[in-house]
């Protein structure tokens, strides 16, 4: 064994002198290599998908952005046409109350017309009345005064007289 | 065909470098050697020199006691440009990629979907990429540097002889042991780090039948097969590329090495991929319950 030992050249010296040699390169390639070159792998990873996960919510966002975009389209147009048609019904139940109360104050100028031109119809019937009366009352006056032959005479005259003053 | 070869294609003796003197050696032309840059012997055809082929890696000197070989000098230079490569690299790390950190972080995206399809998640892939991946770019990056010219074609002179400057790393059982002692040594701590101790131990300390004490023996004994498996069949490829270089450069030094080396290009990748996997797949097996192990199964039967 020994002699075999020998022929190949095995020494413990070098056999530990090139197994310390591996371990020493096996250490400084994991610390300035391996590891930077996986931490740096492991790092670009995970913009990569960081990258990805930011496109995907990106894009989440802006199709939740369109469609509260269109949701309030939608509720704006209903709102407007809410508004146009209760507008609409507004004026159209302020056109008819307007028409009604026109009417009404059409109906209540006509009534205090027709009123007041009644009125002032009887105010010339009772003068017209009056008038006659006083008219009446002076005739009858001046035919007491007069002879009865005369009274006659005078009282058609004088009734003709009154009836062309007026 | 010279001695050393004629045998077995080993040179059981010490490294001989044979008639040439080591100043003939030592001023040989670029371009011979440059044919032959996984070679670590002295082809030496114009002076009639033998192959040198050393099993063992060769000592070059010594350094307070320790033996500094030509294999030892090539994992230190293997990892000093994984190092340098790793100093040059981090400055450059960024969020976003340039040329050299996307072609790298494709090579890691392979390596991690690959284990995600032997481990099951992207978390324990990460958690244990590390060790798969040093040990695969280690053995890459030695094996082919192996290959560059200048490896085998420099030599040194120590005690007399001409030795090799630079081996590949894996040419050298002390390298494949190290690496496959701490594969092996590493999937049973990754086994006891996920399972707990009594779990991970329980898979080849069993008491509850015969049959699965005696087949928690064979496991337990298996662990040490893997490693032996491990280092021999890295060292075992590898040599015999060095080899088999070394004598077709020997033979034929213009040209026709050239897809001999691309061959040993393919080789010292599939061998590192090899090794890497392997150890993957253990790791996979030790971090399973023993309930789940026969899920696993397929991929343990495939690590033989």
């Amino acid at each position: 064994m020994n002699e075999l030992f020998v022929k190949l050249g095995l020494d413990w010296k070098l056999l530990l002198a090139q197994a310390v040699n591996f371990l020493i390169l096996l250490y400084l390639l994991s610390r300035f290599v391996y590891r930077p070159l996986l931490k740096v792998l492991a790092d670009r990873r995970a913009r990569v998908e960081e990258g990805f996960a930011k496109a995907d919510e990106a894009d989440r966002r802006l199709a939740d952005t369109n469609d509260m975009v269109k949701a309030k389209m939608k509720q704006a147009e209903e709102e407007a046409m809410t508004m146009l048609r209760s507008t609409e019904a507004k004026a159209k139940e302020l056109e008819a109350s307007l028409m009604a109360e026109a009417q009404k104050k059409q109906a209540a100028m006509l009534e205090s017309a027709e009123r007041l031109a009644a009125a002032k119809a009887d105010e010339a019937a009772a003068k017209v009345r009056a008038e006659a009366k006083e008219l009446m009352r002076n005739a009858l006056a001046k035919a007491v005064s007069m002879k009865p032959e005369s009274i006659d005479e005078a009282l058609i005259e004088s009734a003709v007289k009154e009836m062309k003053v007026h | 065909m010279p001695h050393t070869i004629a045998h077995n294609g080993i040179d059981h003796s010490q490294p001989v470098v044979e008639h040439a003197s080591a100043a003939e050696e030592h001023t040989a032309p670029p371009a011979e050697h440059g044919a032959s840059p996984a070679g670590h012997g002295e082809t030496g055809t114009e002076h009639g020199s033998g192959i040198h082929i050393s099993l063992a890696a060769e000592k070059l000197f010594s350094i307070g006691g320790f033996p500094v070989t030509n294999s030892i000098l090539m994992s230190v230079l293997t990892f000093a440009v994984l190092v340098s490569l790793a100093g040059f690299f981090k400055r450059k790390i960024a969020t976003l990629p340039g040329k050299i950190q996307g072609i790298f972080e494709m090579m890691l995206e392979a390596l991690l979907s690959l284990m995600d399809s032997i481990l099951g998640s992207r978390e324990k892939s990460e958690k244990y990429l590390p060790v798969i991946a040093t040990i695969f770019f280690f053995v890459l990056v030695s094996n082919w540097l192996g290959l560059l010219p200048g490896v085998g074609s420099l030599v040194w002179h120590e005690g007399g002889k001409i030795i090799p400057l630079l081996r590949p790393a894996a040419a050298d059982m002390n390298f494949t042991l190290a690496l496959g002692l701490i594969a092996i040594i590493g999937v049973n701590f990754f086994g006891f780090m996920a399972l707990g101790f009594k779990a991970h131990a329980s898979k080849f300390f069993t008491f509850k039948n015969p049959i699965n004490t005696f087949v928690g023996l064979l496991e337990f004994m298996s662990e040490f097969s893997k490693i032996i498996s491990f280092s021999f069949r890295l060292f075992g490829n590898v040599f015999a590329g060095e080899v088999l270089l070394t004598i077709v450069a020997f033979l034929v030094p213009y040209v026709v090495p050239l897809p001999f080396l691309f061959l040993e290009i393919f080789v010292g990748f599939i061998q590192a991929f090899v090794f890497a996997m392997l150890a993957l797949v253990f790791v996979g097996i030790a971090i399973t319950g023993h309930d789940e192990d026969h899920a696993a199964e397929p991929a343990h039967g495939h690590s033989h």
